[in-house]
């Protein structure tokens, strides 16, 4: 609860900032401040008692997964606001504005891992959804970001509509919003069909936010349209929250929706793989590559649903932070080039060698290439799905041909950086901007020496 | 302890390396680091050679059932120390030439080192899958930076192949991993695995694709004539002496032991498989005008025909193949000293722009003739035992395998041997006409390499003695 | 049958029908003016659930400021038929027959569906809608959504200024 009611109030105190303070960098400060303020509240409401204490008649439940992940988000935003925060503030004229937005995200993302009834499910996306439209949309000048607002928008309102629809039809059902009540009641046989239809839209909504195939299609102009710092954002504490909704969500229901559910599952994985993987190899833009990549990771994540154990929540969680970290990165290198193509990276080796150094482990890192975080990442996913069902082995085979596809798009901007002769052109790189790219590099190496660095707080 | 130092000793130097700006230092110290490694592997096998210290097992990833253990040897043996051979040899041999970037070349291939020794040491399947992979990740930097012109698409092709191998095994590690009673990775719980034939059937492939990317086995073979004639000089060292053999180990220690059944169905396909590359391969080498080319199809059919005896499934045969590993590996490392040492001096590899430099390289020649006898194993040369265990393991499986296989060896007389007469006989041209005898350092080592070629061909009993643990346990187990 | 299943069913075919008229009609005027006919036909329902308040809060809210909103937009646009972009026949096509196919599907799994075969609303029995009942439940049962609500219309309202602010 610390963290939802925090992060609103730190949006409310954003908001006031800008009335004070003209000064940007003051402004970012302010939302570094917040943010370990945020962090270090999430912390006491996990491992000691103190924590608001609201009567939330069963309609949040927090258990170590949700806090543990807010916890992922809340460190992946403060590394995020400390390597691109200067960024942020050039996007527009308000950035006091922008930072407020970002704490309402989060506030959505803490319902999210925490939501024990549908009318929060509800909430939750939707906290999450609307500043992002905004955030979009915040470079106003500029038409492809206009675009990608709309088009995010009406997208997302017709996903809205769909999760609602789905939630009425589970009310219908059951007779209740709350997940164990309804959990309870349509196990029981006569209330068959609307069920597992109410789920199957909200399914197809969830799947929008996470962009699974065939829900992707606004993934790749929203990425690639809105601007770059946000785009980060989006990519990776948004989308990695929308996978912990959908695991709360699904996890334990997948088995008693019938057998159709066995086979939609591993469709929308292997076409979110395929769709993500095949377009991203044809891409000239790294971002818009770094958009169909996470389409591709999205295919990973959805592992997590495939079968419930005790891999599967550990390796979202550990996919989450492996992601994020990796993506934030990414980005943040990727902002600060003046040619967002694959050729605009030619030759960063020579002029920036530690940047190019820690791009390169963030690439091997989404690549899956051990020694790595991402490796775990998805060796647990893969794990996961072989443990309960040695009949998934051709999925699995199929998921890692794939994991090679993607080497080849990820390794292309490791071959302009170090292989090829250029002049790739940076704007201005600070000593904080490397610093925090290599403590990035650092805990992705960590991690994928021992992923048991970060999981031992989930057991703590 | 000594597995560890093994790892650890080119891992750190390799590190450190990274950050020397001076090309001197980078090139002595890594020299001195490899001759350390290599001082240590002589001493795990006749100081410390008790088990508490040629094995090492600590808790890694506890839940998930992977433990850091690690051991010295049978086959291990003898593959880290020709890892721990090649590797002073190579930096010993090439230390004329020079590397932009120095201290990353050094740092890189010191990684490479640490990755083979680890691969050679693990006796834990994902620890084994994490080393195979660090193996691989320095290996591409470096064709990929210090390559030939074509080196990036090359490199990369070289890369997506053993990638796409190395996930497959990983697939298959994991199915084996809750296939196993206890949940753990470690050999000997996948050594007491029975499978049903089925899942026997699908894995073994899994494991089979990526170990015949690497050695590699026809059709699987087209990543490596132009990854080697791409790379530099030192890395096709490294990778035709040492890397290939991780293939052919894994298969002997991770493969053939836990898949028996799948084996006992698939070997007669995947001896035809072998034969077929060992004759393309001779065909396609005795074509080639690249001395690079040449050596790296010769080393095709090589290891082809290894692959065949492993399959043969027979004590003899096996124990060929355990003594043609280190010979090979010696033998071609060689062969890649005297290539390097005429595109360095002469700057070309074209057999047709070559011709009697055995008037100006009188040492050279001599040395070059030897390697090259070696390698179409020639009595008293080192690989003529290997290859005749081999083959005879190879006829009592088959008469007709052995006699299809036995072409290849006519064939390889008539590339090696073209070889050498273009390059060193017939009159002299005009590339060739200043052309002076190897440096001394080279010569050096090429005498010592020499010297280990006759001697293993005479007496090769350390080579059976080094790795018949292996091979014991290997026919114990089924 | 009695009058209030007739009333039932006369706005049950009011709302598809005026649902498939805002779908329908070529100028938007129309279907705007057709959609506050839904929210009419819907808000009638909501009397025959007893539940007075939400109809005339739904009545006030969508049909009064809302569809006011978009009225004024849509003029303000000026959208007609000549601004309309033009539609291609093949995606006309396409997109019937993947509506189609959805239409289908639901139709066919809501027959199937036993439980609710043979089943009409129920008039006039629940108290929900009233607005002391639906005080209490507000305030006392939804009261932490209710509240989190807030954020979400904070979040627009910063939104809004952030989009519609002249520099």
């Amino acid at each position: 609860m610390n963290a939802i009611i925090l992060s609103a109030l730190l949006g409310v105190v954003m908001m006031f900032a800008s009335v004070f303070t003209e000064n940007k960098i003051a402004i970012r400060n302010i939302a570094i401040f917040g943010l370990l303020i945020l962090l270090a509240s999430n912390l006491l409401n996990i491992y000691t008692p103190y924590s608001f204490n609201v009567d939330l008649h069963n309609m949040l439940r927090f258990d170590s997964f949700g806090l543990f992940f807010n916890s992922i988000a809340i460190v992946s935003t403060l590394l995020y606001v400390i390597l691109s925060g200067s960024d942020i503030v050039k996007v527009g004229n308000y950035p006091a504005e922008y930072f407020a937005l970002i704490f309402f995200v989060l506030c959505g993302v803490t319902i999210l891992s925490s939501y024990n009834s549908l009318l929060m499910l509800f909430l939750g996306v939707e906290i999450m959804s609307i500043p992002l439209y905004i955030l979009t949309g915040s470079d106003k000048k500029n038409l492809k970001s206009n675009e990608a607002s709309l088009k995010y928008f009406l997208m997302g309102a017709f996903s809205t509509g769909i999760m609602l629809m789905g939630i009425a039809l589970l009310y219908g059902a059951s007779g209740n919003f709350n997940l164990e009540m309804i959990r309870e009641k349509t196990s029981i046989a006569e209330f068959g069909i609307l069920a597992p239809l109410g789920l199957l839209l909200i399914f197809i909504s969830l799947a929008f936010k996470v962009s699974a195939a065939p829900f992707h299609f606004w993934t790749p102009d929203v990425y690639d349209g809105a601007p770059s710092v946000f785009t980060s954002f989006m990519a990776t504490i948004v989308k990695t929250a929308g996978f912990i909704a959908f695991v709360k969500l699904f996890s334990l229901r997948m088995a008693d929706l019938g057998p159709s559910y066995a086979i939609i599952l591993p469709v929308i994985i292997i076409a979110t793989l395929l769709v993500g993987n095949i377009t991203a190899v044809f891409q000239q833009s790294v971002k818009r590559m770094l958009a169909y990549s996470s389409i591709a990771q999205a295919g990973f994540m959805l592992f997590a649903l495939y079968t419930s154990n005790d891999l599967s929540t550990e390796g979202i969680l550990l996919y989450a932070a492996a992601y994020s970290i990796a993506t934030i990165g990414i980005f943040g290198i990727l902002i600060k080039m003046k040619d967002y193509t694959f050729d605009g990276y030619n030759g960063l080796a020579k002029k920036q060698p530690l940047v190019a150094a820690t791009n390169t482990v963030f690439l091997l890192s989404l690549a899956g290439i051990p020694l790595t975080a991402g490796f775990f990442a998805k060796y647990y996913m893969l794990a996961s799905a072989l443990k309960s069902n040695g009949s998934a082995l051709w999925l699995v085979i199929v998921a890692v041909l794939f994991a090679a596809v993607s080497v080849y798009y990820y390794f292309r901007v490791i071959q302009a950086m170090y292989f090829k002769d250029g002049d790739a052109e940076t704007t201005e790189i600070d000593g904080t901007f490397k610093f925090v790219l290599v403590v990035l590099a650092l805990l992705i190496i960590l991690i994928g020496i021992n992923p048991s660095i970060l999981l031992r707080w989930y057991y703590f | 302890m000594i597995p560890v130092l093994l790892i650890l000793i080119p891992l750190l130097s390799g590190l450190v390396t990274f950050f020397l700006k001076d090309e001197k230092a980078a090139k002595s110290w890594s020299l001195l680091a490899s001759v350390i490694t290599l001082a240590v592997v002589f001493s795990g096998l006749f100081i410390y050679n008790h088990n508490n210290e040629t094995t090492f097992d600590t808790e890694w990833l506890p839940n998930l059932g992977s433990r850091f253990s690690l051991a010295l040897d049978g086959m291990g043996k003898m593959l880290t120390l020709l890892t721990a051979i090649s590797f002073p040899v190579v930096f010993a041999s090439t230390y004329k030439n020079s590397y932009k970037q120095s201290g990353s070349f050094y740092g890189l291939m010191l990684l490479t080192q640490a990755g083979l020794m680890g691969v050679f040491l693990a006796s834990d399947a994902l620890l084994f899958y994490f080393f195979w992979e660090l193996a691989l990740i320095p290996v591409y930097f470096l064709c990929s930076i210090w390559g030939g012109e074509k080196r990036i698409a090359v490199t990369f092709k070289f890369f997506i192949y053993t990638f796409i191998g190395s996930l497959l095994m990983l697939a298959g590690i994991l199915f084996l991993y809750f296939q196993t009673a206890d949940h753990s990775f470690a050999i000997k719980s996948l050594y007491n695995l029975h499978l049903s034939a089925k899942s026997q059937n699908t894995v073994f492939w899994l494991f089979f694709i990526a170990f015949a990317i690497k050695m590699p086995i026809f059709p699987l073979h087209t990543w490596q004539p132009d990854t080697y004639e791409q790379s530099p000089t030192a890395v096709t060292m490294i990778l035709s002496g040492v890397m290939v053999k991780m293939g052919i180990f894994a298969l002997i220690r991770w493969l053939i032991p836990i898949f028996p059944e799948a084996v006992a169905n698939f070997s007669t396909v995947i001896i035809i498989f072998s034969i077929i590359g060992m004759i393309y391969a001779s065909q396609i080498a005795i074509q080639q005008d690249d001395i690079k080319r040449l050596i790296a199809y010769s080393s095709i059919a090589h290891i082809g025909l290894m692959c065949a005896a492993i399959f043969a499934q027979n004590k003899i045969g096996l124990e060929g193949v355990m003594i043609q590993m280190f010979n090979h590996g010696i033998n071609v490392i060689g062969l890649w000293i005297v290539a390097d040492v005429i595109e360095q001096q002469l700057g070309t590899r074209k057999l047709s722009e070559l011709g009697g430099l055995a008037q100006k390289a009188p040492t050279l020649a001599i040395l070059l003739v030897v390697l090259s006898l070696a390698n179409i194993a020639l009595p008293l040369t080192n690989s003529f035992v290997g290859e005749f265990l081999m083959f005879i393991g190879l006829f009592q499986y088959n008469i007709w395998a052995a006699a299809i296989a036995g072409v290849s060896i006519i064939l390889a007389a008539v590339y090696t041997l073209n070889m050498i007469q273009k390059i060193f006989y017939g009159n002299t041209v005009s590339l060739t006409d200043n052309a002076v005898d190897a440096k001394n350092n080279v010569q050096w080592i090429l005498i010592v390499l020499v010297v280990v070629v006759i001697v293993l061909g005479v007496y090769p009993q350390p080579l059976i003695n080094l790795t018949k643990d292996t091979v014991n346990t290997f026919f114990v187990n089924r | 049958m009695s009058a209030i299943q007739i009333i039932f069913w006369f706005l049950s075919a009011l709302a598809i029908v005026s649902a498939l008229m805002v779908l329908i009609s070529k100028n938007p005027v129309h279907s705007v003016l057709w959609l506050i006919m839904v929210f009419f036909a819907i808000s009638g329902h909501y009397i025959l659930l007893n539940a007075q308040f939400l109809a005339i809060v739904n009545l006030i809210v969508y049909a009064g400021a809302i569809m006011v909103l978009f009225l004024f937009v849509i003029m303000l646009m000026n959208l007609n038929n000549e601004s309309e972009p033009q539609k291609n026949v093949w995606m006309r096509l396409a997109g019937a027959v993947s509506g189609g196919c959805l239409l289908m599907i639901l139709v066919s799994l809501v027959r199937q569906a036993i439980e609710i075969n043979n089943k009409v609303a129920e008039m006039k029995v629940g108290d929900i809608g009233l607005i002391g009942n639906l005080g209490k439940a507000l305030f006392k049962d939804y009261l932490v959504p209710f509240e989190i609500s807030s954020v979400l219309f904070l979040s627009a309202m910063v939104g809004a200024i952030v989009i519609g602010k002249k520099n």
